[in-house]
């Protein structure tokens, strides 16, 4: 009969293995005293681990999601309200009032893009608020076309979501060149000013349902996703695990500061299509020229979420994570989203006469948004243990 | 040099070892339960909608060198492929045409696998190994179908060699996962456990520990000297019930924390081969204690008069399709006869496990280190030792025209192929002669590919991956070590 021989009784196993195990509970401590409270210095791991992470989602929930959407939904509510006086009487004062409150809106949108999960995403409120570029074709072809524009007709509209949200809004109220007059005219003096009021209206009531649909997603009145969201991990909630649901925010969170690279700024400058010249044309709000400021509130809320603080509220972030993993990486982080912001605040006018007059400050903004991307998608990553799999894996 | 007569003993005395009649019970239930999880596997994989995010829905696929010719099957094909996969295992389990179906189920599996280097997993490749080993086996002489249909294949013994082959083979998979974790981020930084564990603080009754760095330190170096020592263990006959139970603990904990999905039921099940040949006799017996009424017909005495699994038995003469056929306990093995099938038999498995034991160690053959570079990384067992995260641009210079493009990849692929590309060397060569054909198509010829790569391991800050001045358009895939591959700079670990 065959016996492993090399392991015979004589070896008395059962005590080697009881020993390998003691040893290596025993040597652990050892380990981590000797390397792992040297291993980066001053700003080396808390070694607390103290950080309550569903309260942190709560805060964040309550204090900047939540606050942010109502915000969001408030501002929808006043320029519809604008948008319903000018269209009672068009004139100059109410078009500039109008579009003071689409700036605003397009504000309190962009505050909330580095949190677009969840409803925003899952329920399509991404497409039927912010589907950008705008198409004014099927926009004009809309408005020639019909005399009334209920929901249902706004849906079938060809173009669909292209021809409403606040994008089409923005085509509608601004014409680029800041020429008010011309945009009064459209309103009054062209043949399709009723429909076209009729039109601008009926889009700006579907958007201020949207932001209301949006907002009661996640508040506790509604849908309560907050809820959802911020008892991950705990029964009830559709987070399987705590993980899960900071794994959804931090990918979100991450995936907005690319997007800003790669669609709002690289795509403008001509980087993506191979153009030895800038294309203005395909900024974000190219109508209102108003893609500077939107991406700087954008990367302002992508602050908000680090920080935890939005207005007067104050709270636990996503930096309070990072803090209780690396100090000094949670250091490195607040100063690279303080450089992007700081980059696009240093671009001279609007980001579509920049790229052409002072093509510089926009590669210089470029280039410290792509060293945050960097940063997220490399150590940020490793650090928090996110992933974008959605598949099983072997950690290999 | 042995002389003819010497190896001509040593041949006979080992192809007598080879095949000693053994208990097939052990055999038979661990063919049962692979095909069952197969088939589990299969229709879990249909059921979660991966055949469509996996093979339906991506527009590119990172084929394997060498095997570029492998390309998914149309949708309805593919959705097809995956349910014949499924009767397939089933098939298995039931030990039904057991040979084909082993031999279908390990092409079909292994072509699944070839599709896309983006879902390489070790346990997928792990299967396709004990697939492929498997059609070799006579796993199907008792408890199957064809023993059923077939009286004469029925047998109560098989010869031993494929349970030391699936014991080896088992063997080699911890035994070099083990010898992976031998490097300073895991023994030294506790990283990547480190990270992860602190992701699962919710983790019931342990998870408040997760946080601290002790425990990472405890579990990562248990975690080594589990992998290096378990093969053992499980071969020590005093030592087996111990050790089995550890495994159970380790492969439920892994399972919980990491979410890898049928990896920790594979190893649970696999393990069995290390118990004692007739086990399942063994356990129905006390079942029985247990349960009276779990009636069946009598159990052997011989199996009766055994007290544990760990027996490893059985010396009687049998002769059965291949057993030995001749007294050999006095020593003698003049009347053994090593046949042609067994010659080749045994010259197969001596160069399969050359290779497997080469693949786990061919790393050391390329300069720097593996797991920044990952020359020599798959197929070699280096299981959960990494987080390694990163962002990839592409740029294209069309050197006459001067033109620049900056190409995002996401645009060819899939989320969890981009995530992987980022980081992988010979995935990002592939992306770039991708995007230098998609370029080529719509008139752009001879232009240049270069990547802008940042890349972190284990947490540490970013590091180039790839040479950025280096034109990939013009590097060459194979297993030469590339150069453009930009050293790793070992920097401290948070």
């Amino acid at each position: 009969m065959f016996k492993f021989n090399c392991l015979s009784s004589k070896f008395t196993l059962n005590k080697i293995l009881k020993s390998v195990v003691v040893s290596s509970i025993i040597i652990s401590p050892v380990l981590y005293l000797a390397c792992g409270s040297s291993g980066s210095g001053s700003g080396g791991p808390s070694p607390s681990g103290n950080l309550d992470q569903n309260q942190m989602l709560k805060e964040l929930s309550e204090n900047v999601i939540i606050p942010s959407y109502a915000d969001f939904k408030e501002a929808t509510g006043e320029l519809q309200t604008s948008l319903v006086a000018f269209c009672e009487s068009p004139d100059l004062d109410k078009l500039g009032q109008a579009q003071a409150e689409w700036k605003t809106t397009q504000e309190k949108l962009s505050r909330t893009e580095s949190f677009g999960f969840g409803p925003y995403h899952d329920q399509n409120f991404d497409n039927e608020i912010h589907f950008w570029p705008t198409e004014p074709d099927f926009i004009e072809s809309a408005i020639s076309n019909n005399e009334e524009f209920s929901p249902e007709v706004l849906a079938g509209l060809a173009g669909g979501v292209s021809t409403r949200g606040v994008p089409a809004i923005e085509y509608l109220l601004f014409d680029g060149a800041g020429d008010s007059q011309k945009i009064l005219d459209f309103f009054t003096q062209n043949e399709n000013a009723a429909r076209r009021c009729n039109f601008l209206v009926a889009i700006g009531s579907e958007l201020q349902k949207q932001s209301t649909a949006l907002h009661d997603a996640w508040s506790a009145e509604g849908e309560n996703y907050a809820k959802q969201f911020y008892s991950a991990g705990q029964s009830g909630s559709s987070f399987a695990t705590l993980h899960d649901a900071i794994n959804l925010m931090v990918n979100e969170w991450a995936f907005s500061v690319d997007y800003i690279r790669d669609l709002k700024l690289a795509q403008p400058i001509g980087l993506k299509s191979g153009s030895d010249v800038p294309l203005p044309e395909t900024v974000e709000s190219p109508y209102a020229r108003y893609s500077k400021e939107s991406i700087v509130v954008e990367l302002k809320g992508m602050q908000s979420l680090y920080r935890g603080d939005y207005g007067v509220h104050q709270g636990l972030g996503i930096q309070d994570l990072v803090k209780e993993k690396n100090v000094n990486a949670s250091e490195v982080l607040d100063q690279l989203i303080v450089d992007a912001i700081e980059g696009m605040e240093a671009v001279p006018g609007s980001l579509h006469d920049a790229l052409t007059e002072n093509p510089a400050s926009i590669e210089n903004a470029y280039e410290k948004i792509k060293t945050l991307r960097d940063y997220l998608y490399g150590p940020l990553a490793s650090l928090l243990g996110v992933t974008t799999k959605f598949s099983d894996n072997d950690g290999d | 040099m042995l002389s003819p007569r010497k190896r001509d003993a040593f041949l006979k005395m080992f192809v007598k070892k080879l095949y000693q009649p053994i208990h097939a019970s052990s055999l038979a239930i661990f063919r049962i339960f692979f095909g069952l999880m197969m088939a589990f596997s299969m229709l879990r994989f249909m059921l979660k909608g991966w055949v469509y995010d996996l093979y339906v829905k991506p527009k590119f696929f990172f084929t394997f060198y060498g095997f570029d010719w492998v390309k998914p099957w149309p949708e309805w094909g593919i959705y097809a492929h995956f349910i014949v996969l499924f009767l397939l295992a089933l098939f298995i389990s039931l030990g039904f045409y057991y040979r084909l179906s082993m031999f279908l189920f390990f092409l079909g599996f292994t072509y699944v696998e070839l599709i896309d280097k983006s879902n390489y997993l070790n346990h997928y490749y792990f299967i396709s190994l004990i697939s492929g080993l498997m059609i070799l086996m006579p796993l199907h002489h008792k408890w199957s179908v064809d023993a059923w249909r077939k009286p004469h294949l029925y047998s109560t013994k098989v010869p031993v060699w494929p349970l030391y082959v699936l014991r080896l083979q088992m063997g080699l998979v911890y035994f070099f996962a083990g010898v992976a974790k031998l490097n300073s981020d895991w023994l030294f930084h506790a990283q990547p456990l480190r990270t992860w564990l602190s992701m699962n603080v919710d983790f019931p009754i342990l998870g408040p520990w997760f946080n601290q760095a002790w425990v990472a330190y405890a579990m990562s170096w248990m975690g080594a000297i589990f992998d290096l020592t378990i093969p053992f263990f499980l071969l020590g006959r005093r030592t087996r019930a111990f050790a089995y139970l550890a495994v159970i603990i380790f492969h439920l904990v892994t399972w919980r924390l990491f979410r890898i999905g049928m990896f920790p039921w594979i190893m649970m099940v696999s393990t069995t081969v290390f118990f004692s040949t007739h086990w399942p006799e063994i356990f129905y017996q006390r079942l029985r204690r247990f349960l009276p009424f779990f009636g069946i017909s009598k159990v052997s005495s011989k199996v009766k008069s055994s007290s544990s699994f760990i027996t490893q038995t059985v010396t009687e003469k049998k002769s059965e399709t291949g057993l030995v056929q001749a007294n050999t306990h006095n020593g003698h093995f003049s009347k053994i006869f090593v046949n042609r099938k067994q010659k080749i038999l045994i010259g197969f498995f001596g160069i399969y496990f050359f290779i497997q034991f080469f693949l786990p160690i061919r790393h050391i053959f390329y300069p720097g280190d593996v797991m920044w570079g990952e020359e020599g990384l798959r197929f070699s067992w280096r299981v959960m030792l990494m987080e390694k995260n990163g962002s990839i641009d592409f740029r294209v210079v069309d050197p006459e025209t001067g033109r620049r493009w900056l190409v995002n990849a996401n645009q060819y692929l899939q989320p969890y192929q981009f995530k992987q590309m980022s980081t992988q060397p010979d995935m990002i060569l592939q992306m770039a002669h991708h995007i230098e054909q998609d370029f080529s198509s719509k008139g752009l010829k001879h232009i240049e590919v270069y990547a802008d790569t940042n890349v972190s391991l284990n947490g540490r800050m970013n590091q180039r991956l790839i040479d950025p001045k280096v034109d990939l358009a013009k590097e060459s895939r194979g297993f030469h070590h590339k150069k453009w591959i930009t050293p790793f700079i070992n920097s401290a670990v948070p």
